[in-house]
């Protein structure tokens, strides 16, 4: 098993980075009546790691026991029926499921499956904690559509279960969901706490820190914890005992944009730019989603330039990111930001040196 | 021959007519007596008069009533003009000219000899003797003299032509009478298959229906059966390809290739996979070009000549124009002019009658071209041909239009020289291209025709690109909507993508030749979500022991790579399957840019 | 309503007077409800407050009336948020983070970078803002209030920002990416109070 899910806390009491949050989810909890829970902040702060230990703080461990269901799922949509295929986690008590998978049909995914799941009343004997949690992952990726009926399904069955929602910016989610949940706001670690967790894991398995080699890799991370953990591993695998001074391997995708950046920089010609575009598909290809890529791109970008490009190349960015949010082929707005980059830059160069 | 006549009628004229089988009847008559004279069917198969499209097409009763009476006046007058003119009156000049000798054939000498020589290596020599099938496909657009060529060539070899041509469908009330006098209806599928099946059982049976053992026999099939749905296509080919494989006697198959007029995009499809398919199966395959101007020229100058009608140089070059490369679209086209001893009354009478709704495009072009309306044969490309010419984007060098006062200035910068080509909408139109697939190869092939030097115009076309991308997704956004919303949009996109490319490419590289390829884009996109699923399935993999839902975007970005070093997947599983899906796209990016190659080679013909 | 304004009397609600189309607006008798004013929100607060049993000092009641801004309802939900997660005793500082107001000195932290003109830092501060996870688009409303409000700026220079912060706000709506948006409208601040040139160009 990976560290990052070896040494993942599950409980509320073993939560080392948000501690803070970690106690008022516990008081939350403590009074029977549990709100609706919205929690957002940067990817690797840990929300998936506080819902689960929530989960467990309130139904005791059988929210361990999951099982992976690939449920096949008709909805009646009116004069059509859309077969659908969704993935879901459930134990006797929570339902998890990431509604975004569906894509565009996200919307169906809300109305039906969150209705259906919802009616399915828990048979509680006790009469005790007599709702059933929904876990929905990225909701930020929904739809207008997918939230506004989202939030009509939060009413109708407020009684008999309870959303706990997931996302990275809550920007992206209406006003109407959010003023409906109680907001957990879960920032990203800082590097301190990334220190000492990558401490934590390494007095766990035994191995020897050199003073330095955790902070440089936290430095690297981006704040982003399961990042630090996923590359303190690849750190181990690749070579044991440390060395204070050992280089920490980048991500594949990364150096390949990196890569990229430099092939850009060399040369600003159509054919430079059909070939950036051969490399782009690669990333696509890979899954790599396409604004990781342009941001990752940007990033490099800058690093090489002078101070009075950048103002206008981050504009650029953010003008074609937003376009390839609306549009549906990502690599035609990514080029668009390539060519106007070279165009600047080729403007520059030839200002600047004639 | 005999037997020939009985086989005759056919053609997909008539099946345009069926959907109005009752108005029909007014001007039924004079065709279908002038058909029954013609001494060879499968020449004068498609007379092409343009009226009778607008029969077909308009569905106001009344509207079609006037255009039948245009239609009968025309007629009329073609009987009694051409009467007294000649004794064989009834006769359609496009079978009364037909060519006798190869020297009259308008088809380009290297096609001709082509498939002469073909024919004879298999008249010649014994069955079975020679490697290779004895099917020959000629393939081309419509009227460009591919049956006129067998026949030319089989009466010059002396060889006897045992031809197939598709029955006529069946109306549904002929149906009803036939059943209630009980004739079973058989599918003319089934009949097709019937035949084929005789043909290579018994090929042999045909050259005693003759009791000339001399001659030799040529089969034709002319134009396959029209296929509907899959189902029925798979079994047309099946039955094909057992043909093509199986046969001794020397069969030609004519495919007319309807570039994308008047078929939906799938038929189209269908008709190359056909293709494709009869060739792998071992049959030769000529491919026919439209005619050249000259050539036509030539051919009409002849017949106005024998029909002592004295037309004007300038006409006849107009017509051929018009004509696109159909020969008998360009014949039919020249009698209905000669007929009319006052041409100009008759234009004005034709104008005035409901047009068409693909005329309806032409006529903002009238300007440019204004025979187009009235000789006009409508004029299809190849989606190829129309990239070619985008890209290519060839302008006048100098402008020649003299601004008036008043018309608004833009800068030296803005400014381009006038398009030596129709308006792009028109050939948009013409190609009958969707808008995403045009977006997306245009975005291919674009880079190739940049100067090396010019990025800022790169960066133009890039984002005007981009900008037909947002249009089309809104479109895709709405689609439930409105329908006529999505045609505007869809077809803005298309002119968006393709004027961008055109105002942006303000320094083309100097011309030379590039292959079209198709779009990696689409491969891309096939993969990608290939993998994504993948992906989505292996996220709950016991061995990595992952009981959360991750996003994707976190597998691939964090835990992939990572898994990479750790390696702790079952090394290489979902890495060797996308090698092989890359070679295999790779083989199949080949063969496309290899169709695409032969197809930029007509771009440059013409 | 015409036809049966004899049987019927019409109660519309809204938001905007402004969205109601004219003939209709015509029609009707117009009542305008002003935001609260924060005397009457705190009392209704503290009654609220003294019925649950919560304690809130002076600093965390004037902080929920400008955070809520005249929205007594959402006044409340913050409030209530507040008690659950933190219990009876509530300060200023659980208000804020319950209702998602992020907090001044990041706001002006960021303001200050812009101001500095050196980019670097700014695109520093600007992943410090997305790393804490603060929602953009209030970051965005928030910014637009310091601008508003700051004296040494001038008229054109605050068009300037303000135009930026439109987009930027439109773009989020639309989906874009936070950190890339949150940049340029940083980007486009510098320029504005340092007075550099807004569109860059080598034309000769």
């Amino acid at each position: 098993m990976l560290w990052v899910d070896k040494y993942r806390p599950k409980t509320l009491a073993q939560v080392i980075v948000h501690e803070d949050i970690a106690q008022n989810l516990k008081k939350l909890v403590n009074e029977q009546d549990c709100p609706h829970l919205l929690f957002y902040g940067p990817s690797g702060s840990g929300k998936k790691t506080l819902i689960m230990a929530l989960l467990r703080q309130i139904f005791g461990p059988s929210a361990e026991k999951v099982k992976v269901e690939n449920r096949n799922w008709k909805i009646d949509a009116g004069s059509r029926t859309i077969d659908l295929e969704l993935t879901t986690l459930t134990s006797t008590n929570h339902v998890e499921l990431s509604p975004g998978d569906a894509g565009f049909q996200d919307r169906y995914i809300v109305q039906e499956i969150i209705k259906e799941l919802a009616k399915d009343r828990p048979l509680d004997t006790k009469g005790k904690k007599g709702f059933k949690v929904l876990v929905l992952n990225e909701v930020d990726k929904l739809s207008r559509e997918a939230q506004h009926s989202l939030r009509r399904t939060m009413e109708k069955y407020s009684a008999y279960c309870r959303l706990i929602l997931c996302c990275n910016s809550s920007s992206k989610v209406t006003e109407a969901i959010r003023s409906r949940c109680l907001n957990i706001r879960v920032n990203a670690p800082s590097e301190e706490q990334i220190v000492k967790v990558l401490e934590f894991i390494g007095k766990k398995e035994g191995l020897q820190l050199p003073s330095g080699f955790a902070a440089r890799i936290a430095e690297k991370s981006n704040r982003n914890l399961r990042r630090a953990i996923l590359s303190f591993e690849t750190c181990r695998v690749q070579q044991y005992p440390f060395t204070s001074n050992q280089a920490i391997p980048p991500m594949d995708w990364e150096e390949y944009i990196s890569e990229i950046a430099t092939d850009i920089m060399k040369e600003q010609s159509p054919k430079r730019l059909f070939q950036v575009r051969g490399k782009v598909y690669e990333l696509l290809v890979n899954c790599i989603p396409p604004e990781i890529v342009l941001k990752r791109l940007l990033y490099e970008l800058l690093k090489k330039l002078d101070a009075e490009l950048k103002h206008e190349v981050c504009h650029w960015a953010a003008y074609y990111e937003h376009r390839m949010r609306l549009g549906q082929k990502a690599i035609f707005h990514i080029e668009a930001f390539v060519a106007k980059f070279m165009s600047i830059y080729k403007a520059f160069l030839i200002a600047t040196f004639g | 021959m005999g037997k020939r006549d009985a086989i005759v009628l056919s053609s997909s004229d008539d099946d345009d007519y069926q959907p109005f089988p009752r108005s029909k009847r007014s001007y039924e008559k004079p065709k279908s007596k002038s058909s029954v004279t013609r001494t060879n069917p499968g020449r004068a198969k498609k007379p092409r008069i343009p009226n009778s499209r607008l029969a077909k097409q308009s569905s106001n009763v009344d509207e079609m009533r006037l255009a039948f009476r245009d239609f009968d006046e025309v007629l009329n007058g073609f009987k009694v003009s051409a009467g007294s003119r000649k004794s064989n009156a009834k006769e359609l000049w496009v079978d009364k000219h037909k060519p006798c000798s190869l020297e009259e054939l308008a088809v380009n000498k290297k096609k001709v000899e082509e498939v002469k020589s073909w024919l004879e290596e298999r008249l010649r020599t014994p069955k079975g003797e020679i490697g290779g099938s004895s099917v020959l496909i000629i393939s081309g657009p419509a009227g460009v003299g591919k049956s006129a060529t067998v026949h030319v060539i089989a009466s010059k070899l002396r060889a006897q032509l045992c031809e197939w041509n598709t029955p006529t469908p069946t109306i549904w009330q002929e149906h009803v009478h036939n059943s209630s006098a009980g004739m079973n209806y058989t599918s003319k599928l089934d009949e097709f298959e019937n035949f084929v099946e005789r043909v290579r059982k018994y090929g042999l049976i045909f050259s005693s229906f003759d009791g000339n053992s001399k001659s030799s026999i040529i089969l034709v099939i002319d134009d396959l059966p029209v296929t509907n749905g899959r189902l029925a296509f798979e079994r047309l080919q099946r039955c094909l390809v057992l043909l093509v494989r199986s046969t001794r006697v020397p069969t030609a198959i004519l495919i007319t290739d309807y570039g994308n007029e008047d078929s939906s995009d799938l038929t189209a499809r269908w008709m190359e996979e056909l293709q494709l398919s009869l060739e792998s199966a071992g049959a030769s395959k000529v491919a026919f070009n439209p005619i050249t101007n000259n050539s036509i020229k030539k051919t009409l100058s002849r017949i106005c000549k024998q029909e002592l009608c004295n037309v004007a140089a300038e006409e006849i070059d107009l017509i051929a124009k018009a004509s696109g490369g159909d020969i008998r679209h360009a014949i039919t086209s020249l009698q209905l002019f000669c007929l009319k001893p006052n041409t100009e009354l008759y234009l004005s009478s034709s104008n005035s009658t409901p047009s068409y709704p693909r005329e309806n495009v032409d006529e903002l072009n009238t300007s440019s071209g204004g025979f187009s309306s009235q000789y006009g044969r409508d004029e299809t490309l190849t989606l190829f041909h129309a990239l070619g010419k985008f890209l290519h984007n060839k302008r006048e060098t100098e402008n020649l239009v003299a601004l008036d006062q008043n018309a608004f200035r833009v800068g030296e910068k803005f400014s381009r020289l006038p398009f030596k080509m129709d308006s792009p909408e028109k050939i948009l139109c013409q190609a009958h291209g969707q808008s995403r697939p045009i977006t997306d190869f245009l975005h291919e092939n674009v880079l190739d025709f940049l100067s090396d030097e010019a990025m800022d115009d790169a960066w133009t076309v890039a984002s005007y690109l981009g900008d037909a991308d947002l249009l089309l997704a809104t479109f895709r956004r709405n689609l439930t909507r409105h329908s006529e919303t999505e045609n505007v949009l869809q077809s803005a996109a298309a002119s968006v993508a393709v004027r961008g490319v055109l105002y942006g490419n303000f320094h083309p590289s100097p011309s030379r030749w590039h292959a079209i390829r198709k779009p990696k884009l689409w491969q891309i996109e096939h993969s990608l979500s290939h993998n994504q699923n993948e992906m989505l399935r292996e996220r709950f993999t016991a061995d990595v022991g992952w009981t959360r839902l991750s996003e994707v975007s976190v597998i691939a970005t964090e835990y992939r790579p990572v898994l990479k070093w750790v390696g702790y997947r079952r090394t290489g599983d979902v890495e060797t399957q996308e090698s092989e899906d890359d070679s295999l796209q790779r083989m199949s990016l080949d063969e496309e840019s290899e169709i695409c190659e032969e197809d930029d080679d007509d771009i440059e013909d013409w | 309503m015409e036809t049966y304004s004899k049987v019927t009397r019409f109660f519309f609600i809204c938001n905007y007077i402004s969205r109601i189309i004219e003939p209709l607006a015509s029609r009707c008798a117009k009542f305008r409800f002003k935001p609260l004013s924060e005397e009457i929100m705190s009392s209704r607060i503290l009654h609220i407050c003294d019925q649950e049993g919560l304690n809130l000092d002076s600093e965390a009641l004037s902080t929920l009336s400008s955070i809520s801004q005249g929205d007594l309802r959402r006044a409340i939900t913050y409030l209530q948020g507040a008690a659950r997660l933190f219990g009876s005793s509530i300060s200023s500082k659980d208000l804020i983070s319950v209702s998602g107001v992020i907090p001044q000195e990041v706001v002006e932290a960021l303001y200050a970078t812009c101001k500095s003109g050196n980019f670097d830092l700014a695109n520093k501060e600007v992943n410090n803002v997305i790393a804490e996870g603060y929602p953009v688009s209030q970051m965005i409303s928030q910014l637009f209030n310091v601008v508003v409000e700051a004296d040494d700026v001038p008229d054109e220079q605050k068009a300037r920002i303000c135009k930026s912060l439109a987009e930027a706000d439109k773009r989020l709506v639309d989906g874009a990416d936070e950190y890339l948006q949150l940049l340029d409208v940083a980007s486009n601040t510098m320029r504005a109070l340092c007075n550099m040139p807004q569109e860059f160009s080598f034309e000769t």
